[in-house]
């Protein structure tokens, strides 16, 4: 079957980043030049991906009001885990980006490496088309041995932490780098532990429990971690059972920025609200993938890089993938 | 898991972090009752997580409510990532002085040089160029030099 993708911009690196995606995914790359044409072609295609420059905050506001007038924002036609916005911006710094409906992944512009960066984008365009296990696949080199490790009790949190420590250190990844993914991996882990599980009317069990809690995690609350390596790239991903995170609460933690205004320790809440932006903010991707009520499955993607300074500014991508 | 050592001298108690700050880390236990100022030191602090840095800021805000003085010295990277996304991490305290990370990429070393907030100041956050003992050093200062020092600028 054809695939194509549409590619929204006037930016002059867009079409090169995109090229590369689209032969990683085995696609035709189409440029539209307008808005207008831009919804002529999503009403006439089933694009596997749209590439909307969201710089340009007009070009995103006159997407959505015609997508509305012509198709409806909940057409067939427009899927936000298909839309893939593109900013020279951090997404902190664009956070009303993350209030649109059209809103399913982001990437800041990478400064160099279009080519290889464009490629590696093409992984994720893969692996959010396949609603399956074993995504973290997708990610990492054909042949990569991915390591998988089931938690039954939270207090074999900080164990497994320290197993992702020292699994990176003996790979040669310098000790500050490996701290930071450490931290990266027990913050989705608590997640895991403490705020996915739900009732059967969605309401969450253990959000006001401490995170210091021992508990045994029994049937639909055990939580699985997979780990690989394939030399360039270290990909964890942490599930969970329930698939009840929420979009909108998801989309507000991952923009906080607690930089111009002070963070307030909120009362009756045992989590501290900031895992998820700190993950972004210290480097690497991250990728949420929510089937409604059955799992959640959240992928941290790590370039290798020998020094801090280029981890820090490696190119990384945020997507929040939800199906129904 | 974190430790913590203790020196209390007539005006003053000084405590050295080592470790994680997590979940399960009670630092009023850790730190304990103290008379005068509190110097903290962050030299050997590898990881702190979100609900560790909830329970950081509880425990300084408590104490900065009480009136008491508090310094922090040889603040390390993780500590530094805080106080840089955080903009009330510090609860009021004064940072003394940080960690400076460098790397060398031609004899693959990393080492780090400690460094006065002040002095950092007084050179416009300038970082200081620093070398390891091998005469072939090429060490760089391993970070964005702006980023980094970011909670430093006025």
């Amino acid at each position: 079957m054809k695939k194509e993708i549409l590619l929204l911009s006037h930016h002059p690196d867009d079409p090169t980043f995109l090229a590369e995606v689209a032969l990683k995914v085995g696609a035709e790359l189409i440029v539209a030049p307008n808005v207008d044409r831009a919804v002529d072609l999503i009403s006439e295609f089933q694009f596997i991906a749209i590439f909307v420059d969201v710089d340009n905050v007009s070009n995103l506001r006159n997407l959505e009001n015609e997508l509305q007038k012509r198709l409806g924002l909940f057409s067939n036609q427009i899927q936000p885990n298909r839309i893939h916005f593109v900013s020279d911006r951090e997404l902190s710094e664009n956070r009303d980006v993350t209030l649109s409906p059209l809103f399913g992944s982001y990437y800041q512009r990478p400064k160099q490496d279009l080519e290889q960066n464009g490629g590696f984008y093409g992984r994720q365009v893969l692996a959010s088309e396949n609603v399956t296990t074993h995504r973290l696949s997708y990610y990492l080199a054909q042949e990569t041995k991915i390591q998988k490790l089931l938690l039954n009790h939270t207090h074999l949190k900080q164990e497994a932490v320290e197993a992702v420590r020292q699994y990176l250190i003996s790979a040669k990844i310098p000790a500050r780098i490996s701290n930071i993914i450490a931290n990266s991996v027990d913050e989705i882990l608590m997640n895991a532990m403490f705020d996915a599980p739900c009732d059967a009317f969605g309401k969450t069990i253990y959000s006001a429990t401490e995170r210091n809690d021992d508990r045994i995690l029994k049937g639909q609350e055990v939580v699985e971690m997979n780990i690989g390596f394939d030399g360039f790239y270290v990909g964890i991903s942490v599930a969970d059972f329930f698939g009840s995170i929420d979009r909108k609460r998801l989309l507000n933690h991952i923009s906080a920025n607690y930089r111009d205004r002070d963070y307030t320790i909120r009362a009756g809440q045992a989590g501290a609200g900031l895992g998820i932006a700190t993950i972004f903010n210290t480097g690497g991707s991250l990728i949420y993938h929510c089937e409604s009520k059955a799992k959640t499955e959240v992928t941290l993607l790590y370039r290798a890089f020998p020094s801090y300074r280029q981890f820090k500014s490696q190119f990384k991508f945020f997507s929040a993938q939800f199906y129904d | 898991m974190l430790t913590v050592n203790k020196q209390q001298t007539d005006h003053r108690l000084e405590v050295e972090l080592n470790g994680t700050i997590e979940e399960n880390v009670n630092l009023d236990q850790l730190i304990g009752p103290f008379e005068g100022e509190l110097i903290v030191k962050c030299r050997g602090i590898t990881r702190i997580n979100s609900v560790g840095v909830k329970t950081w800021m509880r425990y300084f805000q408590n104490i900065k409510a009480q009136g008491k003085i508090f310094k922090f010295i040889d603040c390390s990277h993780p500590i530094i990532e805080q106080l840089n996304m955080i903009s009330n991490f510090a609860c009021g305290g004064e940072v003394v002085s940080v960690l400076l990370p460098f790397s060398c990429l031609k004899c693959q070393s990393e080492f780090i040089a400690s460094s006065k907030t002040s002095d950092l100041k007084a050179n416009h956050l300038k970082i200081p160029a620093v070398k390891c003992e091998k005469p072939e050093c090429a060490a760089q200062f391993d970070d964005d030099p702006e980023e980094y020092l970011y909670f430093l600028e006025e």
